[in-house]
């Protein structure tokens, strides 16, 4: 094997792609483009449910820093301190702090339940929030499918989690609130206490932590449980962009914060759940792609071979007059190469040029989540990488068993 | 230059040996025009073949410039042939894509010349053998004469030290085949060593030499002591 060899066989690969037949040379590149997109797009959207679920959970629920309770505690002491060690730090942006109340939720009360007619009951968590710094951190209020959001006025308001109401909820049964519409008055039980409020908004939002919610303001929400205002139940923390949500969570573990709270980052908030299934979905897109390459592999075997074959005495002829097998082989893994090359460069422009964005501004409308195609660019490299090298394999193979062959059997078409 | 010695070449035919060469001995000078003649099956190729290096002989010993080739490795084999031989096929063998040029630059781009270089002695060689206007056509864009040319050019174009050719007129009209020949003789007188098989006997006399082969064994061996000038003088 030598440099002459590579450039021989470059000579003769040069040629036969660029005086075969274009039909084929196109089929083929097509089947390559296909396979491409299939170990990526597949995978991709697979990942990408689950990602778009996470991101979502990240935008629109934890941040980027999560604090809550540890297992043994109820609440977050000393909050308001924690509040301030955050407030202080340059890389955050906004804090939300909440504060959480199991109730109950029973609309029409008003009604007198006839013989063994049920109550319009359901559970849900209240959420007592700073209207404007939720929205810093969350951005709630564009998820408001009706009504309007909250404001430091309001007293007896809330906001309700669409999926709460049967009317928006794909699930029926019990747990959803029958006819209650913007503006309806539901009652919340909390224990002993029970508070009449109005519907001022509804959400609409696939993060399940705040879809199923009922929102208060937490000045109300506090005097109505009776909860202490250093007494939280979460923070949510942004950090302004591109800032290491490590460094920071460990900035505020370091300023000394009550041992009942749980600084995590985004991802130990969303705990292994998400990690697991994002690493199940790979495989199962991997397995999924795998087949689509042992297709593509099976088809430049096939091309290959026939080619090849067709070619069987032409390749003795090659061998008689003394070009070198290496030649000869390294003409067809550079056939292969520009087939698996094309391929991907069109694979690419397709994904990059038009999936990706279209995906982007169309998400898969799953249940819960909005489905966006995950693809990294290590990702991309690495599926390239492997479409080449199963590509090179399939080229070698049938080139190297005509190679192979006795020069002047092939020569005689024996 | 080329010795042959007790060439002796079997084949297991259907579980039973069949013996092609019997114990054959030749050698060729530098500079000879040798025909191997002989009908069908009396192993005029598979001399040739054992002596152009595409085949093993079952026994015997073939020596070139005292080389003992048969026992080079095949990688050794290729590079010998590419080095000294120039192959001439009855079937013309150049490669359905590349053009004339291409077809007969391809040898020298093996031994390592520069493409433009390589580019250059093929354009001369296809020039001796009255293809220049020819160069950028593909051999389906040629006649079978024409084809057979290229091929010659192809052979002779890294200045070998042998040519064999293979029956090179057989695919061939008597007017495009007389051309191929007086190509050969004109080859020959400027000093190139061809060996060649064929079965019409009208083109062998036109070489320095006639080996008759008859059932694996050399019947004839016979001088021509004046060769003709031009196979083509009659249709002149």
């Amino acid at each position: 094997m030598s440099i002459i060899d590579l450039k021989v066989g470059y000579f003769l690969a040069y040629r036969q792609i660029k005086r075969s037949s274009y039909w084929i040379t196109a089929l083929i590149i097509f089947i390559m483009m296909i396979t491409f997109l299939n170990l990526v797009v597949i995978s991709g959207i697979l990942v990408g449910l689950i990602s778009g679920s996470s991101d979502d959970s990240r935008k629109h629920y934890s941040g980027d820093i999560f604090i809550e309770p540890k297992a043994e505690y109820k609440f977050i002491d000393n909050s308001n301190y924690i509040f301030k060690i955050a407030e202080s730090l340059p890389d955050v942006a906004a804090i939300s702090m909440r504060y959480l109340q199991p109730v109950q939720l029973e609309a029409n009360y008003k009604r007198i339940l006839s013989g063994n007619e049920a109550k319009n009951l359901t559970t849900s968590f209240l959420a007592g929030i700073d209207p404007q710094s939720e929205e810093e951190v969350t951005s709630l209020s564009s998820f408001l499918i009706e009504g309007s959001y909250l404001n430091n006025d309001d007293s007896n308001e809330i906001l309700i989690g669409s999926s709460l109401l049967r009317q928006y909820s794909d699930a029926f049964g019990t747990n959803t609130l029958d006819d209650v519409k913007l503006g309806s008055k539901i009652r919340l039980i909390a224990g002993d206490i029970t508070q009449e409020v109005i519907i001022k908004g509804i959400i609409k939002i696939k993060a399940s932590d705040v879809g199923g919610r009922v929102f208060m303001n937490q000045k109300q929400m506090r005097r109505l449980v009776n909860r202490d205002s250093d007494k939280s139940n979460e923070i949510a923390i942004l950090l302004k962009p591109e800032v290491d949500a490590d460094r920071v969570k460990n900035d505020i573990i370091n300023s000394k914060v009550d041992e009942s709270a749980l600084v995590q980052n985004w991802e130990e908030a969303q705990g292994s759940f998400f990690k697991d299934l994002s690493s199940t979905f790979t495989i199962l897109g991997n397995v999924i792609g795998a087949s689509g390459l042992g297709v593509a592999s099976i088809t430049i075997f096939i091309v290959i071979f026939i080619n090849a074959i067709s070619r069987k005495k032409f390749i003795g002829i090659l061998k008689g007059i003394g070009i070198s097998g290496s030649a000869i082989r390294f003409s067809y893994l550079f056939q292969s190469l520009f087939y698996a090359m094309v391929g991907t460069i069109f694979g690419l422009l397709i994904l990059y040029g038009f999936l990706v964005p279209y995906f982007e501004k169309n998400p898969i409308d799953f249940p819960f989540s909005d489905g966006i195609l995950a693809v990294t660019t290590a990702g991309t490299i690495w599926r390239v990488g492997l479409l080449f090298i199963t590509t090179l394999i399939a080229g070698f193979i049938p080139a190297q068993i005509i190679i192979r062959k006795n020069t002047l059997d092939s020569i005689l078409g024996r | 230059m080329l010795i042959a010695k007790n060439i002796v070449k079997k084949f297991d035919i259907g579980g039973s040996e069949a013996i092609i060469l019997k114990r054959i001995d030749f050698s060729v000078e530098t500079g000879e025009f040798v025909a191997i003649i002989g009908r069908s099956g009396a192993g005029k190729s598979t001399l040739m073949y054992i002596l152009s290096l595409l085949d093993q002989p079952s026994e015997g010993q073939v020596k070139i410039d005292g080389i003992d080739i048969e026992k080079l490795k095949n990688q050794e084999a290729a590079d010998f042939r590419l080095n000294n031989f120039g192959f001439i096929f009855q079937e013309y063998a150049l490669l359905p894509e590349l053009t004339a040029l291409e077809n007969v630059a391809l040898p020298l781009l093996m031994r390592g010349e520069k493409k433009q270089i390589a580019y250059d002695v093929s354009t001369k060689a296809l020039e001796e053998v009255g293809l220049f206007n020819k160069l950028s056509n593909l051999p389906s864009q040629l006649s079978g004469g024409e084809q057979q040319r290229v091929s010659i050019a192809r052979a002779v174009a890294h200045n070998p030290k042998i040519i064999f050719a293979d029956e090179p007129t057989a695919n061939l009209d008597s007017e495009r085949a007389c051309e191929i020949m007086d190509i050969f003789i004109r080859l020959n007188h400027s000093g190139q060593t061809i060996i060649m098989v064929t079965h019409e006997l009208e083109y062998a006399e036109s070489t320095h030499r006639i080996v008759e082969l008859r059932d694996g064994l050399i019947i004839k061996d016979e001088r021509i002591l004046n060769p003709k000038e031009s196979v083509c003088q009659r249709y002149r």
